[in-house]
């Protein structure tokens, strides 16, 4: 691929390069694609830390009754460290509405 | 999965195999080393995981956990009869007839038993036997991403 002269947006687009393509034999492809998180708040603000990932207390709870676990709070990781922050924070927004609050 | 998969994938002849016998398997060659089944054993019970990560040779870490195997060294080195295998065909601890002398912690040869299981007893994979009694699968069989751990019914 290749960018294009800009549009009148000013948006490039990619544009296919003819005869580059390829194929390539593969039993298993793994995808490494160097993910970062983009949480849904600008970064700055007191609800990220300076890293990039959200700030939560120890409950996965980031402000009022939002919630939050994973890559989005710990950065790129192993998926099953993302599925325990998951676990547990459904655990604990199961605890919220079950009992009204979080702990005792 | 059927007991006639598992048999083509192990290559084993399946009039060899033990029809209905319970048959747990990992495909290492397709295990990312995500770790999910381990966090998810540990998740389901409570606190404790029965799946531990060996490092192999090669340097990665894979996931092993009771096997449930057909001539198990545990059973052989129990002197109490403790560990038994139940109509699902998977080997389970009795708390209660065990005295607690981890000669099955030594034999086991994929580390799979461990300290204060249930009961203070080892403890060890039990296939996750609540949820199974509530018609699910068990907890790693149904988290893990690639799909890789598989059980014959």
């Amino acid at each position: 691929m290749k960018l294009s002269e800009p549009d009148e947006t000013g948006r490039p687009r990619p544009v296919p390069i003819e005869g580059s393509e390829f194929l390539l034999e593969a039993d298993t492809v793994v995808k490494a694609i160097g993910e970062i998180p983009t949480p849904p708040i600008y970064s700055g603000c007191e609800l990220s830390e300076p890293s990039g990932g959200l700030k939560v207390d120890q409950n996965f709870n980031l402000s009022g009754n939002i919630f939050a676990a994973g890559d989005v709070v710990t950065g790129p990781s192993k998926i099953g460290r993302a599925v325990k922050q998951g676990l547990q924070a459904a655990s604990k927004i199961d605890e919220l509405i079950s009992k009204g609050r979080i702990g005792r | 999965m059927e007991a006639a998969e598992v048999c083509d994938l192990l290559g084993i002849e399946v009039e060899r195999c033990d029809l209905g016998k319970l048959l747990k398997l990992v495909d290492y060659m397709r295990c990312i080393d995500c770790e999910t089944c381990v966090v998810v054993c540990e998740f389901t019970h409570s606190g404790k995981s029965y799946v531990r990560l060996l490092k192999t040779r090669s340097g990665v870490e894979k996931p092993f956990s009771c096997f449930h195997c057909e001539n198990a060294p545990c059973v052989k080195v129990c002197k109490r009869d403790a560990i038994i295998r139940k109509e699902d065909g998977g080997l389970y601890i009795i708390p209660s007839k065990c005295n607690k002398c981890l000669d099955c912690i030594n034999a086991c040869p994929f580390k799979a038993i461990r300290l204060r299981g249930p009961g203070g007893a080892p403890g060890k994979c039990d296939l996750c036997e609540k949820l199974r009694s509530e018609g699910l699968e068990p907890a790693c069989i149904a988290m893990c991403p690639s799909g890789v751990i598989m059980m014959s019914k």
